[in-house]
């Protein structure tokens, strides 16, 4: 019974039950015609063998005495049943006593005493005449038509089509009832399931209308629900109560960030001021101490360059974005202007390729492309040519450009390029390449500010490359990559 | 039955073909006064002298007592052993169950004797007929019929089968 699944319940269980009807009708109405048929043929044997039996006595008198016109008279008393179309006294020798024949109807065969012999359209039965001392004297022929049987089956069948039509309509009509009543609370909770899906408010309730499996499945789907209300609020709260404390921190820390750097800047200054009195009124003072004392000062000078990398990190982090549409190209050529005040170098080739405009804070995107470009300028500058290339790439399904800043520097070890980006990170110590450790920590928090991701590739003395975007849709690779630069 | 009876009774019955004669007006005869043993009750007091037979006398006809022998010599009637008797005397007659009387032997029989017994009396012709005879062959087309005298029978307490009545003449006078 092919019933497509994607019809509704209503549909499904209104054809199954249609079908099971008249599968039922159909199949009883088959089996009682064809029991019927076979009822009516015995019956219509038997009651040739009940005529014949009954018409015998009389008819042995009729042979016994050669009296043929009695007998025949006998035989024509058959009339009276429209079924029986022909009857014969055949005596032993096989010639015919008496002889009843309806019009159209051919002689009748010789059979055996006790054969019968039923065809498509009639039944033909022989029995023996016997006389009073039980002896048989002749025999009796009757061959009756199965027209009536067929008759019968036909009024039949009739009959059964008609009690199918009747019972496909009531069993439309239950079926109707029964598929309502059942898909009804079915579709009232899918209704009730969309609903919670579509506001996500977790306080609606599915109606429990009945005590059945469907009710029971609502009643799951409401407990599931008070459990997942309560379980969102919670996590509300949750989430409020988080928020307040990252919040606190963050201002505590900014707090602290800017006390740090403010407050130590006095006792710094105090040294600095003192130190410098000192190398410039001490009469007797040793080469060695004038050491110690410049050693002094430059220590001083590295703690206020810390002290304002720490204040400009803090800044990036707590200012608000100022939005605009950049020329790209522009910014990092002026970028590139600013830290070759002296104009072109013959040992240093920036090369600034045409790029693609973004959306973003001007002032902090020239400070990404500051910290970058100067980056590579520091980390190429013991090479005979520094080569470094600012240009921007087309991730394939992606409209946002990546941008890239590649040098031909020292490099470093991809296998640590995941804490190139935190704050006071450095793989290389200030004798070989002066800094704070502190540039690459604002550069990525001001791209993730901006919704985009910053990675780098690079391996020892092959140069570094830099990408970065700033909208949060782009595919960006795994942040330490092996490959060598191209 | 024997099987030559059979065969032979089965000829008598069947229809006339090209190669078989038609059965002879005195074998039909035969046949029928075999056949009476069939359809007409005696009362039991009539065996009390011969229990096991039941006796078919022939007066005056030698070829109706020789097809009778030839046909149903030996066969039983009711259980009884059918005996063919050829009457010659008064007293003979009233010893049998069934007594043909030829076409001019009525005079001879003792009617006076046998009225009241339990003999059925068949002949043929008027004269059996007035003398009081029960059972008369009726020439008929081509054939034999029968005409009972149906009340001369019960007055001789012989109960004759409806079955035979029907296909015979019924006569219920005296």
């Amino acid at each position: 019974m092919n019933v497509p699944f994607n019809s509704s319940i209503e549909a499904r269980l209104r054809t199954v039950i249609v079908r099971a009807c008249l599968t039922v009708i159909c199949v009883t109405g088959l089996s009682l015609m064809v029991v019927e048929c076979v009822i009516l043929r015995h019956h219509a044997l038997q009651s040739l063998q009940v005529r014949a039996r009954i018409l015998s006595s009389g008819l042995a008198a009729s042979v016994m005495f050669e009296n043929p016109e009695d007998a025949t008279s006998l035989l024509h008393t058959l009339r009276g049943d429209p079924n029986t179309v022909a009857a014969a006294v055949i005596l032993p020798g096989g010639s015919v006593f008496a002889e009843y024949l309806t019009p159209g109807q051919a002689p009748l065969p010789a059979l055996s005493i006790g054969e019968h012999r039923i065809t498509v359209s009639d039944l033909v039965h022989s029995s023996a005449i016997l006389s009073p001392e039980g002896r048989p004297v002749g025999a009796l022929v009757i061959k009756m038509s199965l027209g009536f049987v067929y008759q019968r089956l036909l009024y039949f069948s009739s009959i059964t089509v008609l009690i199918m039509v009747c019972t496909a309509v009531l069993a439309l009509f239950i079926s109707h009832r029964i598929g309502r009543r059942i898909s009804q609370p079915i579709l009232a909770l899918a209704a009730t399931a969309n609903r919670v899906q579509t506001t996500r408010d977790f306080s609606l309730r599915a109606e429990v209308s009945s005590r059945d499996e469907v009710g029971m499945l609502a009643e799951s789907f409401n407990s599931m629900l008070a459990l997942l209300q309560q379980h969102s609020v919670h996590l509300e709260e949750k989430v409020q109560e988080r928020t307040v404390q990252l919040v606190r921190a963050c201002q505590e820390l900014e707090a602290f960030s800017y006390s740090v750097s403010h407050d130590l800047r006095a006792p710094v200054r105090t040294i600095s001021g003192f130190t410098q009195i000192l190398l410039d009124e001490a009469k007797e003072m040793t080469p060695e101490h004038a050491a110690y004392l410049g050693r002094i000062m430059s220590g001083v000078e590295r703690m206020n360059s810390l002290m304002d990398a720490l204040l400009d990190f803090s800044r990036v982090t707590n200012c608000a974005l100022d939005t605009h549409l950049i020329d790209m190209t522009s910014l990092a050529k002026d970028v590139v202007a600013e830290l070759l005040p002296d104009g072109p170098q013959p040992n240093i080739h920036i090369s600034v390729h045409k790029m693609q405009p973004c959306r973003g804070d001007p002032m902090l995107v020239r400070q990404v492309f500051a910290n970058l470009i100067g980056n590579a300028l520091k980390y190429s500058r013991k090479r005979e040519v520094a080569v470094i290339s600012v240009y921007d790439e087309r991730v394939p399904g992606c409209d946002a450009p990546t941008y890239v800043v590649r040098d031909n520097g020292a490099g470093f070890d991809a296998v640590r390029a995941t804490r190139l980006f935190e704050v006071f990170e450095r793989f290389h110590s200030p004798a070989e390449f002066e800094g704070t450790g502190v540039g690459l920590a604002i550069t990525k928090r001001i791209v993730e500010r901006h919704g985009g991701k910053i990675w780098a590739r690079s391996s020892p003395d092959q140069g570094a490359s830099f990408y970065f975007t700033l909208t949060a849709d782009v595919r960006t690779p795994e942040m330490s990559v092996t490959s060598p630069m191209p | 039955m024997s099987r030559f009876r059979v065969v032979l009774l089965a000829i008598l019955l069947s229809a006339p073909t090209s190669a078989q004669l038609p059965p002879s007006s005195d074998e039909l005869k035969a046949v029928f006064l075999y056949h009476f043993g069939q359809y007409i009750t005696w009362p039991n007091d009539v065996y009390s002298h011969t229990p096991d037979s039941f006796v078919i006398g022939v007066w005056g006809s030698h070829g109706v007592e020789r097809a009778l022998v030839g046909a149903v010599q030996g066969e039983r009637v009711r259980g009884r052993k059918v005996v063919i008797r050829r009457i010659v005397e008064r007293l003979e007659a009233l010893q049998c169950q069934v007594l043909y009387l030829a076409p001019g032997i009525e005079d001879e029989a003792p009617w006076a004797e046998i009225s009241d017994l339990p003999i059925l009396t068949v002949g043929e012709g008027d004269e059996f007929e007035l003398r009081g005879g029960m059972v008369c062959f009726v020439p008929l087309r081509n054939r034999i019929g029968l005409r009972i005298w149906q009340s001369r029978a019960a007055k001789a307490n012989l109960v004759i089968n409806s079955q035979l009545l029907r296909i015979a003449e019924v006569r219920n006078l005296p």
